[in-house]
């Protein structure tokens, strides 16, 4: 049965009214692309999954105390909230010890393959885990721009606004970052799917 | 007076944020310029090869948010 789209402005006016599952829909709306985001700006699942919980929590509280003023969508307001605690993360982190096994591998990255060790699964992690690699071989400017745009779905508008930052210059960043991933593929020899 | 196009345009075009009025001048430098046409298949390309990346949240932590969703509502109730 097809299911009828609920603007995310209309779940935020809803939700402020007192329809609590209103928030569940934006949630799994836009959980995917939010946490991806985090996850390819941090570099660090645990860190990601903090990082999500406390941006949806920020989100929450600020609907309830009634700060949301409906300025803007509702995706870069969010993704303004959990780029600026990425931000603070990396800042700390220095500070934050890594748990890693004898190999020097972070011990959470296997959290989440427990679940499921299919091998078509493990070839996707894989595959993803290259991506990212090369994602956090970026410089940190042309990796904010790329996250946003691609992952994020944000406009190149959108971005410099939530950035600060000039839109000929996200444009330039993204230009410099799609050239360099693509030498790091060609290098690498490595055909992602 | 005739806009000069660069690969900016040619990367607003393959992420569908190019502005209509520059559209046929872009699609024109296209044809003229195979460098043009060259970076648009590029990003088209990265396009797809990027797209495939995805990675979900775990349940408990949509389960932490969706709770703490409840609560503050039972509280403000």
């Amino acid at each position: 049965m097809h299911k009828e789209f609920i603007p995310d402005g209309v779940l935020l006016k809803v939700y402020m009214e007192g329809n609590e599952s209103a928030m569940e829909t934006l949630v799994r709306r836009h959980k995917s692309r939010i946490f991806t985001s985090i996850y390819l700006l941090v570099n660090d699942r645990y860190l990601a999954e903090d990082i999500f919980q406390e941006t949806f929590i920020k989100v929450i509280n600020s609907l309830r105390s009634g700060k949301y003023t409906h300025e803007g969508k509702f995706l870069p307001w969010a993704l303004r909230i959990a780029r600026n605690l990425a931000i603070d993360a990396i800042r700390n982190r220095g500070r934050m010890p890594v748990v890693t096994d004898s190999e020097g591998n972070d011990i959470f990255s296997y959290l989440d393959v427990q679940e499921d060790s299919r091998e078509s699964l493990v070839i996707e992690r894989e595959d993803n885990k290259t991506l990212r690699d090369f994602i956090n071989r970026l410089p940190d400017e042309q990796k904010e721009v790329l996250v946003l745009r691609h992952y994020a779905d944000l406009s190149f508008k959108e971005i410099s606004e939530l950035t600060g930052t000039n839109i000929n210059t996200c444009i330039g960043r993204m230009h410099y970052a799609l050239i360099n991933l693509r030498k790091m593929m060609q290098k690498s020899l490595v055909r992602l799917k | 007076m005739t806009q000069s196009i660069t690969l900016d345009h040619i990367l607003l075009l393959a992420y569908g944020e190019l502005p209509e009025s520059v559209f046929p001048a872009v699609l024109s430098a296209m044809e003229r310029d195979p460098a043009f046409r060259k970076y648009y298949e590029d990003c088209l390309k990265m396009k797809s090869e990027l797209g495939e990346f995805s990675e979900e949240p775990h349940p408990t932590s949509v389960a932490i948010v969706t709770e703490h969703s409840h609560d503050s509502h039972t509280e403000a109730v």
